[in-house]
């Protein structure tokens, strides 16, 4: 999968812009705060329709404006897509597939599928546990538009049933009210759980392919789910649907008294983590920053060959300032494994490593293509 | 916000943003359009206002909004009174009456349950919904709430509260739009719901 044009308008510090990019390799350059993340947020966007910064719609909109308009053209094997995409502070988005609306969110999901790898996603195996869900949720929305739509409703449980057990802490609304809330805690939960043990299955084996190759096959990396819900059960990879349910609602019934006193929900997805070992050994306690760092690369690369391997196609890689923070030995791995297979987008400050492909200067919004870094 | 506006303007600036949807852009565009429409087009809106409202109550059965009281659904001897559907707005019963696969009689909540907005079954018209049910011939209520989280909280709350009387609770079909309000639903898809009504 590629992007081969985008243009954008009032988007961040862009006015307005189009750049054509290169098949293969593409350098954004540039100082500091001149707009290279920014370009990969537009990008990415038209993956997620939401920023991979977390920042709301609004903040996008280039101050004083009131709308911002992104649009790629996107070459897939079967043909090629324009994504195009409005916002306006007022009204909803407009979403259009070669020219086409689309109602849904949902509808788009999938349709152009891409990866950012910041420094950030090197800090998921030592940081908690909320990165490491959020990596695997990403990965599985891009796959599966309708978890997208799971997860925001066990969002919505998770409030309400939340503001439940705030208010029965403080009397003022009875015990018995929980139970029309676990049973759709428990089925969109179970839902989640099993779809995320399903995916960690294939994405396991791709993760270990990845660390044996970087470690020289010194390291063997093994990935399985922690789950409060399921407390541990022994053999999660054969837990139907079924069973997940039946757990989970026994967990949550030992967890009630203590569910009430603390005010929160306890058991479910949204608790869960994906434990890494390497050799045996918690790296996530006991890595060393070395072996954190390969652990991270690894999980990526196997983001990307997941989505090769259940799309057809590699999605667009999205390298946010990740070339500086990994050292030569890793960052010539991570570069072997693109090869020409995988379009990638690097952001840099300056042009150490030398590259084929096409080189873009960045400068207070504006895109400029060049030879070099001008100085 | 507005009192560069003459007084009366801005008020009627601020009673239009207090409806649904409308932001402050909108409110003004409708209150200067308000103000150069023809005088007898404004005074007849601002009439059917005041008429609507004066008119209009809940109807003491169904809780349905009705001109008289009790309302025609709830007075009408030709449609079934053994079977209730619960619906949570009366735009709801608009909804499937146009599907015309409902034959029986109505019950409209005003509402879902909602901790988070502080909605319980007690700001919903449930204890009417019981006093009617005493000593009624009803034997199944369809909850045709939305399919949505509070949708479904209160149907699992109705099940609970209802089927210790020996009423046979049931759900319409999960056919609907995910998150969609039955007021969307186009007629076939309702309709389809309605069949295929599941037992919870
Ligand atoms: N909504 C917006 N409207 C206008 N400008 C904005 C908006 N949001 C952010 N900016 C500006 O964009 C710039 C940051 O751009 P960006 O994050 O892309 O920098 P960068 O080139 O990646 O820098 P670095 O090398 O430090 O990572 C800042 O100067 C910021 O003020
Ligand atoms: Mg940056
Ligand atoms: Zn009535």
């Amino acid at each position: 999968m590629k992007i081969l044009s985008l243009s954008i308008k009032n988007f961040r510090n862009y006015k307005q812009q189009k750049a054509d990019f290169h098949p293969e390799v593409n350098v954004i350059v540039g100082y500091n705060a001149q707009g290279k993340s920014n370009l990969l947020e537009a990008i990415n966007y038209l993956s997620f329709f939401s920023s991979f910064r977390n920042a709301r719609d609004m903040d996008m909109v280039r101050w004083g404006q009131s709308y911002f308009f992104i649009e790629g053209l996107i070459k897939k094997t079967v043909g090629e897509y324009h994504l195009s995409l409005g916002y306006n502070v007022d009204n909803k988005k407009v979403l259009k597939i070669n020219g086409n609306q689309q109602k849904k969110v949902s509808d788009l999901l999938g349709v152009f599928n891409s990866v950012v790898f910041s420094p950030e996603d090197l800090n998921i195996v030592k940081t908690g546990p909320a990165a490491r869900r959020k990596y695997l949720d990403k990965e599985m929305i891009q796959l599966f538009p309708s978890y997208y739509y799971t997860l925001l409703e066990y969002q919505k449980i998770l409030t309400q049933r939340n503001n439940l057990l705030k208010e029965i802490r403080e009397n003022k609304n009875k015990k018995e009210m929980l139970e029309i809330w676990n049973r759709q805690l428990i089925n969109k939960g179970s839902r989640i759980i099993k779809k995320r043990l399903d995916v960690l299955q294939k994405l396991a084996p791709l993760a270990r392919l990845s660390h044996r190759k970087i470690t020289n096959g010194e390291e063997d990396l093994d990935i399985n789910y922690e789950s409060l819900a399921l407390n541990q059960e022994k053999n999660l990879k054969n837990c139907s649907l079924e069973d997940i349910e039946a757990i989970f609602s026994l967990q949550l019934e030992k967890h009630f008294q203590m569910e009430i006193y603390r005010g929160i929900t306890l058991i479910g997805p949204h608790r869960d983590d994906l434990k890494l070992a390497i050799n045996g050994v918690d790296v996530r306690k006991y890595g060393s920053q070395g072996q954190q760092r390969t652990t991270a690369l690894s999980l990526k690369i196997a983001e990307l060959e997941l989505v090769k391997s259940e799309t057809g196609e590699y999605p667009v890689l999205l390298l946010d300032d990740v070339m500086s923070e990994l050292d030569e030995s890793r960052r010539n791995h991570l570069l072997l494994f693109i090869g020409n297979k995988v379009q990638t987008f690097i952001t840099t400050t300056d042009l150490t490593f030398k590259q084929k492909g096409k080189i873009f200067f960045i400068s207070q919004g504006e895109i400029k293509e060049t030879e070099s870094f001008p100085k | 916000m507005f009192n560069y506006y003459p007084a009366p303007v801005a008020r009627l600036i601020d009673e239009l943003m207090k409806l649904p949807g409308v932001g402050p852009k909108s409110a003004q565009r409708l209150a200067f359009h308000l103000l150069n429409a023809p005088e007898k087009d404004a005074v007849g809106l601002a009439q059917s206002i005041v008429n609507a409202r004066q008119k209009i109550k809940q109807c003491s059965v169904c809780a349905n909004l009705t001109e008289q009281d009790p309302c025609s659904f709830c007075q009408d001897i030709t449609r079934d009174d053994r079977i209730l559907c619960i619906v949570e707005q009366p735009r709801d019963v608009i909804a499937m009456e146009k599907t015309r696969e409902f034959k029986g009689k109505y019950h409209v909540l005003h509402g879902a349950i909602s901790p988070i907005d502080g909605i319980g079954p007690e700001q919903l018209t449930v204890a009417q919904l019981l006093s009617r049910l005493q000593g009624s011939r009803v034997d199944e209520v369809v909850v045709a709430t939305n399919p949505n989280v509070e949708g479904e909280a209160t149907a699992l709350y109705l099940a609970r509260l209802l089927k210790p009387l020996g009423i046979k609770v049931t759900r319409i079909a999960h056919g609907l739009p995910v998150g969609g309000d039955l007021e969307y639903a186009d007629e076939v898809t309702l309709a389809k719901a309605f069949e295929g009504r599941k037992e919870i």
